[in-house]
């Protein structure tokens, strides 16, 4: 469980200070794909950094798994980041002159691991990935797809239990995109829980719940049932596997929706032609003021 | 994390930067290579002056005043005639134990004005001997004939003979030697003396440097208690040498000077050559002062440089590479290993500066020391230039904790490093 009470944080004093996140009361079950959306500036990247001790909060208190980290010092939120976390980045944020197996193996280096169990370890992780013939080379040759699977392979390397991915396909194009989000939820699976920080919608109703930053403030948080994920997965012009679809026309179909709250409408762009009643009002629900939460 | 993690990434580092590292490198290198080459001269020129000055000191190392004044504390004068008192002998000796230890094996000698063999015609000098200091077991003197002195002579009437004295003479083991013992002297206006009958208990060869040929060696204990006039003390193994202070030196001069006026007016070759060699010593100390003044001075000159150079390059590092280290804190790297990692670049760079100016030094001291011999064989002075081993070592060591200690601020900026500006893109 990842649970924020009245999280503040405020960048800068006096007249300049920036209130990125306002009492933010947020609590996240386990083992679910989340994401985080929100504009540029919403405070949905300020929220992750919090959640992942890479920043800390000015008020308020973080807890995860029953670890509260404000009490944490340097040294155990450093720890903290090693093992319990993995990070996923937009820009993949490898060793170029390290190869693939030394940047999987990262996490392990850092903890003090043996070499040879590290490197079986990372070599696992890297063949779960199909990135076996790659294990030699170094980053700086990999295309960008295969460098965000690296970086996956990297926070997957000590099996931790969240896992945070920062606009994980906003380098990448859509194929690499579409199976980046899978690879996520295929982990997702497995039992971990992962935070996507996204502001592609149609990535974000494949999760399983939505949380909308606004303005720092948490605005809506949207459980999107299977129906919303197919019907997103639908619109997506590649499948599951991240393989590209033929187009074919699909039947609307009546959705239901476990929205907590009724929101005033408003007016999103429209991204397919194939879009759902779900993915409709998903789509407005982000324009709402209204702060609400799913425990 | 591992130390030899810590390590592979720094040297890893090292390499990612090759012109950088290569410009510190090289800047390093000229850097130690001065200090080296300068402290190593230095220490050369140091040493061969000291051995020059210690030559010049064994020679006064033996020690000779003659016609000693004693303080008489209860009058506060000077007085030669204080001398033939027991106590004042015992004083004295434990004067110079306390204040001037340097001054070892003191023997006392009385010459021929106040000694005169009375069954030979013969002026001799007398050498009494101090009974805790066995001089004719010394390795300046062998038994010809008879047996050595031991505690059970003291005041007892028992000599010992030079053997070219044995032969010229003809007295042996067993002979009866009579001493005139004259009160004032012989040439005093009141030459009176008295007779001492003395037995011959052993033959030596003695080293005639420290004793003349006639000399007869016997008790001084007795020899005072029967009115033998001291007139020369000599401290045959003066600590004169190199180690001593300065001061120290200075307080044996105004010593001697003080004290012994009468003598030093009367022996002033002597004496002179005692303080020429302590001028010598001061001279030599000077020059070793100014010489080790002038390598720490252009040292910590180029130590400065060489912090102020790695400084800089640990700060650039810290900032190239903030996106690696920013990294590296995102999954769980502790700032301290960071600050290791940058530190160990820094002494990676500063050990390959020093083998090199090693290397150079050895080959530039190699080549310039026949250079150097021709130039002061004309000042009658030599020197040969090597490299202590502890230089570099030094170097080395200085240069690392000087960089650790000058580059701490430096380093706490990895500390506040805002990770999440360094590694965030689009929020």
């Amino acid at each position: 469980m990842i649970k924020l009470t009245n999280v503040n944080k405020i960048y800068g004093k006096g007249d300049s200070a920036v209130h990125a996140l306002k009492d933010v009361n947020l609590e996240l079950p386990n083992g679910k794909f989340i994401a985080i959306v929100g504009k540029s500036g919403s405070g949905k990247s300020t929220l992750m950094n919090i959640v992942g001790a890479l920043d800390s909060c000015t008020s308020g208190e973080i807890e995860i798994d029953g670890e509260v980290l404000n009490n944490k010092t340097a040294n155990q939120l450093a720890d903290y980041r090693n093992k319990k976390i993995g990070y996923i980045f937009q820009s993949f944020y490898l060793e170029p002159t390290f190869t693939v197996l030394e940047n999987v193996a990262m996490p392990m280096t850092i903890a003090g691991v043996n070499r040879k169990v590290r490197e079986e370890k990372a070599m696992q992780a890297i063949e779960s990935l199909n990135l076996t013939d790659k294990a030699n080379k170094k980053a700086s040759e990999l295309s960008g797809g295969q460098k965000q699977r690296v970086s996956i392979a990297r926070a997957l390397v000590f099996d931790p239990d969240i896992i945070l991915a920062d606009e994980p396909t906003g380098n990448l194009d859509s194929q690499n995109g579409s199976e980046v989000i899978a690879l996520l939820q295929k982990i997702c699976d497995s039992g971990k829980t992962v935070l996507l920080v996204t502001h592609n919608i149609d990535d974000a109703r494949k999760t399983d719940i939505m949380v909308e930053i606004k303005d720092g403030v948490v605005a809506n948080i949207i459980e999107n049932d299977e129906a919303t994920k197919k019907a997103a997965q639908h619109e997506s012009d590649y499948d599951e596997d991240g393989n590209l679809k033929e187009k074919t026309e699909q039947p609307q179909e009546e959705i239901e929706t476990k929205k907590v709250d009724n929101s005033k409408p408003a007016k999103v762009e429209e991204t397919t032609s194939a879009k759902t009643e779900t993915a409709q009002v998903a789509d407005n629900v982000l324009e709402s003021n209204q702060v609400d939460g799913i425990k | 994390m591992k130390f030899w993690d810590i390590l592979r990434i720094s040297i890893h580092n090292i390499f990612n930067n090759k012109l950088r590292t290569l410009l510190v490198t090289l800047v390093l290198f000229i850097l130690s290579t001065i200090i080296v080459i300068v402290a190593s001269v230095g220490i050369n020129f140091a040493g061969a002056i000291n051995d020059v000055w210690k030559d010049t000191s064994m020679s006064v190392a033996d020690l000779k005043i003659e016609y000693p004044m004693f303080y008489d504390s209860a009058t506060g004068n000077h007085s030669r005639e204080n001398f033939f008192d027991k106590v004042a002998v015992e004083n004295y000796k434990e004067t110079i134990k306390v204040d001037y230890p340097f001054l070892q094996n003191m023997t006392l000698s009385s010459e021929f004005e106040f000694l005169e063999l009375d069954n030979l015609n013969s002026f001799a000098d007398i050498v009494m001997f101090d009974t805790s200091n066995n001089i004719l077991s010394g390795t300046y003197n062998y038994l010809i004939d008879g047996r050595l002195w031991n505690k059970s002579d003291a005041g007892k009437t028992n000599i010992w003979i030079n053997n070219s004295f044995s032969e010229n003479n003809n007295i042996y083991v067993g002979d009866t030697i009579n001493l005139k013992v004259y009160k004032e002297g012989r040439y005093a206006n009141d030459p009176s003396f008295t007779v001492l009958k003395m037995t011959v208990a052993g033959i030596v060869e003695y080293n005639s440097s420290y004793y003349e040929s006639d000399s007869i060696l016997f008790d001084y204990q007795y020899a005072l208690d029967n009115g033998v006039k001291i007139n020369k003390i000599h401290f045959t193994e003066s600590n004169i040498v190199e180690g001593t202070s300065i001061s120290k030196l200075n307080k044996i001069n105004s010593f001697i000077k003080a004290n012994n006026e009468y003598h030093y007016k009367n022996n002033p070759s002597g004496l002179k050559v005692y303080s020429d060699a302590v001028e010598g010593r001061n001279m030599a100390m000077l020059f070793t002062s100014l010489i080790i003044i002038a390598v720490v001075v252009i040292s910590v000159i180029i130590i400065l440089l060489s912090i102020g150079c790695v400084s800089n390059s640990i700060q650039i590092t810290v900032e190239q590479n903030a996106k690696f280290f920013g990294m590296m804190k995102a999954i769980g790297m502790r700032n301290s290993v960071v600050k290791s990692i940058v530190r160990i670049q820094a002494i990676i760079m500063i050990f390959i500066s020093i083998c090199l100016a090693t290397a150079v030094t050895i080959g530039v001291l190699y080549a310039i020391n026949p250079l150097l011999a021709t130039a002061l064989q004309s000042m009658g002075f030599g020197v040969t230039l090597s490299m202590p081993f502890y230089i570099p070592i030094a170097v080395f060591a200085i240069l690392t904790g000087m960089v650790i200690l000058f580059t701490i601020k430096s380093l706490n900026r990895i500390s506040k490093m805002d990770v999440v500006s360094v590694i965030s893109e689009v929020n």
